[in-house]
């Protein structure tokens, strides 16, 4: 698994990757509230631990920009900004979010995040990337500004906020801000946000020489104190805790699960283009300890990062190898990066976030959710605004009960197709799997008649010779109490057409679950028909419903042998491997 | 005559105990330091055990809340962490620090000295105006300048934590001081010239009176870890640079006569002080970040 191409691959990806890290890791550490030695810290032990722990192979964890302004906007009401109390506030959120997180990896809970809507991760995103373009303005401008402030009243005070701004640091900012885009648009393939910060701090060291510092008057980020193995611990002393717990307990929950949603899609996002295979919970669980672990080694909390998971996967990381590499180029680049971050603007610093903020927008993302259904124009909407004017913590749980309310509706509309006449003949039982009728049924159209006969006289299957008396009933989706009604309405109209009298096949190959409401409906309609003398088939994949079925007495009623298997003597579960 | 010399021994022993319970307060409170002079503790400050100052009369300069009474709360754990960046500035304002100084190289007595520049005369007196910007600047606005010259580093912004700390710290140790008034024992005693000043005559005074402690160099004392400065480097690298206060000859001579040498304040003549100031003035140390090449290059008048 590890011979030399792959090593090597992995040393590249690695070093770029920890070299990409380093702007993000100071930006979101500021973004967060916290002073620029936690980023880094963040950057360098989770993505370690959820390497190790994790399950896939190339998503990178880190400090994240959603997670950052949730952990800013949850502890601001409690301490001051990046002061001692903040920052064990911050430590203590990651120690409640790891348990959180392995705990539901622990009782495998982690398909749950698979039933996230994409649309509402859009609008949560997008949203987070407004949030912190407002947030940044002031930084940019080299003005102090409230935080946590609702973003009506923001925007005013950026307004009011121009007449004080300091013109070199807009110049700078605005220096940075450009070259990211100009790098970004004709040179994609470059790391547009370190060449920027060096671009803009190359700015600011010269506007310093030729008018001096103090006249130039840029606030910057100061020296880093910092330490190979910075011990932590969280604290639930109550006095220290009690007055925040109210606001810290929830907003670990929401960073947990906002965590998870977005590990859980990029791992997912990132085994579709390497084909691994993901154990979700195994994923679940690495966040977990990293966040847990992290909580002793002054980290904020973290979670898998789309950006990083993505160019470390395009620069060639192919296994977690890549992510230590970079951990150790991080470690290595920061002694020597050290006396150069000092000095800093922080305007440069507030430009980096409007380029990753702006990033966060990606208006053809936005654009392919908003087209693909009506109701996600709705979510989409409704997110978003709650984001801006909520906050993330409120944005998330109305995600995850849109998310829910989505997936119900979706899932109480089974798709029923009804076929008759020639349309139906494919799913009459026989040896033969269904894809080779089918073939053999576009090849040689009319005469299928014959050759399906001759095999099925031969293997002394019994034929219905009437087709137009068979009716297909195609089932997909789940037959649940919530979804029986639409089955209820469909085998309604079907009798009224026949009378109840016609052969009934029910093809359920892409029947993802039943219960014994849908199991009982069946039922009834299985004795309907067999009271007047015709019969009831029933197609499926696997022995998965079997026990349902038989509990409800179906399988009595219409027969062992009236019910086929696609995939004989197949009892595996197949929902660990549909993740 | 034996009567006065046991009060004397009674006196000193019990005076022993005392400065002992406080230094171990002291060393409780705060990180482990060596016990500076100029960190024991104020309790009886007038008279100071270690500096003495010019008392005219007892009960005339405005005494400071003591360190045993720092509150055991929030506020009293941010007027901590500011005594702890005001007293080892390098080590809990690392950030922002660039030289060996501390905020009490200058601000003796942990900022509660009179005469020596104390915060409790100066809380009082700020937004004030400031002929050095030529604004209104608010106490964070100028710590902000002390960071950019006397500390030769970089300028906390007014949001940062250890600006909060400061701040906080200045107003517990003016705790009852009137506003608007200018206290006895504000900033620094006045100076007269009586003759032209003379770096000759002040390099013999600085040989004989301040090299024992601030060096033949002038580059200070290290504590014996070799962390930080027990007596502050006067010029050099690791001194304020050439855009502070005390780069300016009558201030130096100002802050040498009401406190230097330590322990032994107004000792020095006015002549003498001047003398030792211009003295220092012309030795290397920072350049003063208000100038650039470019303006020296432009603007050669521009430079002190």
């Amino acid at each position: 698994m590890l011979d030399r191409e792959v090593i090597k691959a992995d040393i590249i990806a690695g070093v770029t990757a920890g070299v990409l890290i380093l702007p993000q890791a100071i930006a979101l550490a500021t973004l967060a509230g916290l002073p620029p030695e936690y980023g880094l810290y963040t950057s360098i032990f989770p993505v370690m631990f959820a390497a190790l722990f994790g399950s896939s192979w190339h998503a990178m964890s880190g400090p994240n920009t959603a997670l950052s302004i949730l952990i800013a906007f949850t502890i601001a009401p409690y301490a001051s900004i990046a002061s001692p109390e903040w920052i064990q506030y911050a430590i203590t959120l990651a120690f409640m979010a790891g348990v959180i997180q392995v705990t539901l990896g622990l009782l495998r809970l982690g398909v749950i995040f698979n039933y996230f809507s994409q649309t509402v991760t859009i609008a949560l995103v997008t949203g987070v990337g407004i949030i912190i373009i407002v947030s940044q303005l002031g930084n940019f401008m080299g003005v102090l500004m409230n935080i946590a402030e609702p973003i009506e009243n923001a925007i005013p005070q950026v307004i009011y906020g121009i007449s004080r701004a300091n013109g070199f640091a807009v110049f700078v900012g605005a220096v940075t801000v450009l070259s990211g885009l100009l790098l970004k648009h004709y040179y994609p393939k470059l790391p547009f946000l370190i060449i920027a910060v060096i671009v803009g701090m190359l700015f600011s060291t010269g506007l310093e020489l030729t008018l001096g510092t103090s006249n130039v008057g840029l606030d910057k980020l100061g020296t880093m104190s910092l330490s190979a193995l910075p011990l932590s611990s969280p604290d639930f002393s109550p006095e220290n805790f009690a007055e925040a717990s109210q606001g810290l307990l929830p907003a670990a929950f929401v960073i947990a699960f906002l965590g998870l949603i977005q590990a859980s899609l990029i791992a997912r996002a990132m085994a579709i283009k390497s084909g691994q295979c993901i154990d979700i919970n195994q994923e679940v669980l690495g966040q977990g300890i990293s966040n847990l672990a992290g909580s002793f080694i002054s980290c904020f909390p973290s979670c898998s990062s789309f950006n990083r998971s993505a160019s470390n996967f395009e620069s060639g990381g192919r296994t977690p190898l890549s992510a230590l590499i970079s951990v150790v180029t991080l470690a290595i680049l920061i002694v020597f990066a050290a006396p150069l971050i000092a000095h800093m603007p922080i305007s440069v610093m507030a430009a980096i976030l409007l380029l990753v903020g702006a990033g966060l927008i990606k208006k053809s993302d936005i654009k392919k959710t908003l087209l693909e259904k009506r109701e996600n124009q709705f979510i989409f909407a409704l997110i978003l605004f709650s984001t801006i004017y909520g906050g993330v913590d409120y944005a998330v749980f109305f995600g995850i009960a849109l998310s829910i309310i989505a997936y119900l509706k979706n899932a109480s509309k089974p798709e029923i197709e009804l076929l008759t006449g020639k349309d139906a003949q494919q799913y009459f039982p026989q040896s033969t799997s269904v894809l080779s009728v089918q073939n053999t049924l576009i090849k040689e159209g009319e005469e299928y008649y014959q050759s399906s006969e001759n095999q099925c006289n031969e293997l002394n299957v019994e034929i219905p010779k009437q087709f137009d008396h068979v009716t297909v009933l195609q089932i997909s989706g789940s037959l649940f109490f919530g979804s029986v009604f639409r089955l209820e309405d469909t085998l309604t109209d079907l009798r009224k057409q026949d009378g109840g009298k016609g052969d009934l096949i029910i093809s359920g190959e892409n029947l993802q679950s039943i219960d014994s409401t849908g199991a009982e409906m069946l039922v009834k309609e299985a004795q309907s028909r067999t009271k007047t003398g015709a019969r009831m088939l029933l197609w499926l994949r696997n022995h998965n419903h079997d026990a349902v079925l038989q509990s409800s007495g179906l399988i009595k009623i219409i027969g062992e042998k009236n019910i086929y298997y696609l995939k004989e003597n197949n009892n595996e579960n197949h929902q660990d491997h549909v993740v | 005559m034996k009567w006065i010399f046991l009060k004397w021994v009674l006196f000193f022993s019990f005076y022993n105990v005392v400065l002992s319970v406080a230094a171990q307060e002291i060393g409780q409170s705060l990180d482990s330091l060596e016990v500076r002079p100029s960190l024991v503790n104020s309790r009886l400050s007038l008279p100071t055990q270690l500096t003495q100052v010019h008392v005219i009369s007892p009960g005339e300069y405005f005494a400071p809340p003591l360190v045993a009474d720092i509150s055991d709360d929030r506020f009293g754990d941010m007027v901590r962490m500011g005594r702890n960046i005001f007293i080892n500035t390098d080590v809990y304002a690392k950030r922002y620090a660039g030289n060996g100084l501390n905020c009490s190289s200058c601000h003796l007595q942990e900022g509660r000295k009179p005469h020596g520049i104390p915060l409790w005369a100066a809380y009082g007196r700020y937004p004030m105006y400031r002929h050095k910007t030529r604004t209104v600047v608010t106490l964070e606005e100028r710590i902000q300048d002390c960071f950019i010259y006397s500390m030769d580093g970089i300028a906390p912004t007014l949001d940062a934590p250890e600006m909060k700390a400061l701040v906080t710290y200045t107003k517990w140790l003016s705790k009852g001081s009137p506003v608007g008034v200018d206290l006895p024992g504000r900033g620094l005693p006045n100076v007269s010239r009586t003759q032209d000043l003379d770096p000759k005559r002040g390099k013999i005074v600085y040989e004989t009176r301040c090299e024992l402690c601030h060096g033949k160099d002038g580059k200070g004392q290290k504590h014996t870890n070799g962390e930080g400065y027990i007596f502050p480097p006067l010029w050099g690298g690791d001194s304020y640079n050439k855009g502070s206060g005390l780069q300016r000859v009558r201030t130096l001579a100002k802050f040498i006569k009401g406190n230097m040498p330590l322990g032994a304040s107004f000792s020095l003549t006015d002549q003498e002080s001047l003398d030792v100031a211009i003295y220092i003035w012309l030795q290397e140390r920072p350049r003063n970040p208000k100038m650039s090449w470019a303006m020296d290059f432009f603007f050669p008048n521009m430079a002190r």
